[in-house]
């Protein structure tokens, strides 16, 4: 089971690095004389409707895909690993109050709360990053939370206390290491949620700006409209994006029956 | 039970404020008052101190803040800069469309998910097993939007079928709304499924391994009563919380889902009052869609205590 999440997140790994050599043609390229046509050995993947190449077009999109996708969940797992062991260890006023926010920030859908603060930074690759790594970081602080609950109340703790450990110390040398098998799979589950994000918000027109493709845009605008007599145009962005996605979850799943052996298969 | 529904509602206050709080501050967040400019080029403002003191931006933020909730309880939340009609008039023509749109998904992903997690749950580690398993982590993966722009695409080809441009309320022709539900229905409740599937298939498991299952069986009961009667009727109780609780998610889905098949509800008013930068729409739906999460959570939470007594005296 572990050979085909590595073998997915290898494929789009390479596929993004080596994005410029793979292509077969410039993504952006017009064709006047290609429009719409279906998969051939020409055109793999078929072209769209200004004649550009499918193929070379999901290939380029890898590129902002795995790049929000990682950038955004460093950010989400440095930030909400942060508030939640601190917020765990720390207890009392410091993690009533940082629960409430995170409160807040859960109770609204991550799409419409992505959407408005979009709304207020503006689309951009940077906000886009900025954005959804805000919008994962408060579930991401929630596990971690209860996580580091359940190793501040546990012997060595105490006994690191007892020995006149300071709580900078603790944190750093007995709970972080004890929570990080369960950031590895928030983590890993957090980029396969970050690539879904910034599909959907590219795809509603607030992501990736056309005419640079990303597996989200090229899937709204005026293609849609050629979907029915081309629906090679819609069939493959999405694709990339399932198995992308599947590679994370999948690699997220068997990371937790590892480290878990008691939900070896529950999940 | 009076003192457990006492202290779960007063856990909604400061969520409540917390929201308010963000919804009436988003504007505030935008640097200077490029926003005002913004909305003057689009031409839709002429009178832009008028447009200012409507929104609160000429007093202190607390005094927006309090106006602005004040406005809320008695069902005003000011005007759109595009439509110039009511918000709040705006939101109760969107919000059955949404309404309507997440049931019958949910219903969909009930319909769905339930039996084919019971089966994997069952036959764990079987072949039922690894389909359910690798049709509900596949279905994770697949974006909604995407799952949705293919069954549009392809109802379209094979049955000639494309989604009806005016919105008919279920009262009006219960026949032709439902036509027209439900296949964006079927979409986002493919989608959704996944989830129940994977949380019906692991507290199954859970439930399987208890005592009172095995003198279920021990007492000579067929397995069909014993999963269908006894088991499942437990599990049940913690599927249908987490789905409660991810009652938000879903609402996210409909954003893509109407803007997809082209239904005039909550999510795609949102999208319309983002694009066209209509911010006192845009803080209306935010606090809507955080009521609507809100209340389904506490009832959710609150049924949960009534149905399970462990839970009201944690």
């Amino acid at each position: 089971m572990p050979k085909v999440p590595v073998a997915l997140i290898a494929l789009f790994v390479l596929l993004a690095v080596f994005a410029p050599a793979l292509v077969l043609y410039d993504p952006l390229a017009q064709d006047a004389a290609v429009q719409a046509k279906p998969p051939s050995g020409v055109h793999p993947l078929g072209t769209d409707y200004v004649g550009r190449d499918v193929l070379s077009r999901v290939i380029a999109g890898s590129r902002p895909s795995l790049g929000v996708g990682v950038a955004a969940m460093t950010l989400a797992i440095v930030v909400g690993s942060a508030l939640g062991i601190v917020s765990g260890y720390a207890g009392g006023a410091v993690d009533l109050l940082l629960q409430r926010v995170v409160d807040v920030l859960l109770t609204l859908p991550g799409l419409v709360l992505a959407l408005a603060l979009l709304a207020v930074v503006g689309a951009g690759f940077v906000s886009l990053i900025a954005v959804i790594g805000v919008v994962l970081a408060p579930g991401i602080a929630r596990v971690v939370r209860s996580e580091t609950l359940v190793v501040s109340a546990s012997g060595y703790i105490e006994a690191a206390r007892a020995v006149g450990a300071r709580d900078r110390r603790i944190l750093i040398r007995h709970v972080l290491p004890n929570v990080t098998a369960t950031i590895l799979v928030l983590a890993s589950l957090a980029i396969g949620n970050a690539i879904l994000f910034e599909a959907a918000l590219s795809f509603l027109g607030l992501g990736v700006q056309p005419p640079q493709p990303s597996w989200g845009n090229m899937l709204s605008g005026p293609a849609r409209a050629y979907f029915e007599v081309a629906p090679w145009m819609a069939v493959f962005p999405g694709l990339a994006v399932s198995l992308a996605v599947l590679g994370f979850n999948l690699l997220g799943d068997t990371l937790r029956d590892l480290f878990d052996p008691r939900l070896q298969g529950m999940a | 039970m009076g003192q457990y529904i006492a202290r779960r509602v007063l856990l909604v206050v400061p969520v409540l404020v917390g929201v308010t709080l963000l919804a009436a501050g988003l504007i505030r967040l935008v640097p200077g008052d490029a926003v005002l400019v913004k909305i003057e080029e689009a031409g839709h403002v002429e009178d832009l101190e008028g447009a200012r003191r409507a929104l609160g931006l000429d007093r202190s933020f607390p005094e927006q803040y309090l106006s602005w909730v004040g406005g809320a309880l008695r069902g005003d939340l000011g005007t759109s800069f595009i439509t110039e009609q009511p918000v709040s008039g705006q939101l109760l023509r969107a919000l059955p469309v949404t309404i309507e749109l997440a049931v019958l998904s949910l219903l969909v992903a009930f319909a769905i998910g339930v039996p084919v997690g019971a089966i994997s749950a069952v036959r764990r580690g079987q072949w039922p097993d690894h389909l359910g398993r690798i049709l509900s982590i596949g279905g994770l993966s697949m974006p909604s939007f995407w799952i949705g722009t293919l069954v549009l695409l392809y109802f379209a080809i094979w049955f000639r079928w494309i989604p009806p441009i005016t919105y008919v309320p279920i009262v009006e022709d219960p026949w032709r709304n439902l036509q027209q539900f439900g296949v964006p229905a079927l979409a986002l409740g493919a989608h959704f499924s996944a989830v129940a599937m994977r949380m019906t298939r692991s507290t199954l498991l859970e439930v399987i391994h208890q005592d009172y299952i095995r003198t279920a069986y021990a007492k000579g009961l067929r397995e069909r009563a014993v999963l269908i009667r006894h088991a499942l009727k437990n599990a049940m109780v913690p599927v249908v919380t987490i789905l409660g609780v991810q009652f938000g998610y879903l609402l996210g889905g409909t954003v893509l889902i109407e803007t997809i098949f082209n239904m005039p509800g909550l999510g795609r008013l949102t999208l319309e009052a983002i694009t066209q930068r209509d911010y006192p729409q845009l803080q209306g739906n935010v606090l809507v869609v955080a009521l609507m999460v809100v209340t389904v959570t506490l009832v959710v939470d609150l049924s949960y205590g009534w149905l399970d007594p462990r839970i009201r005296r944690a």
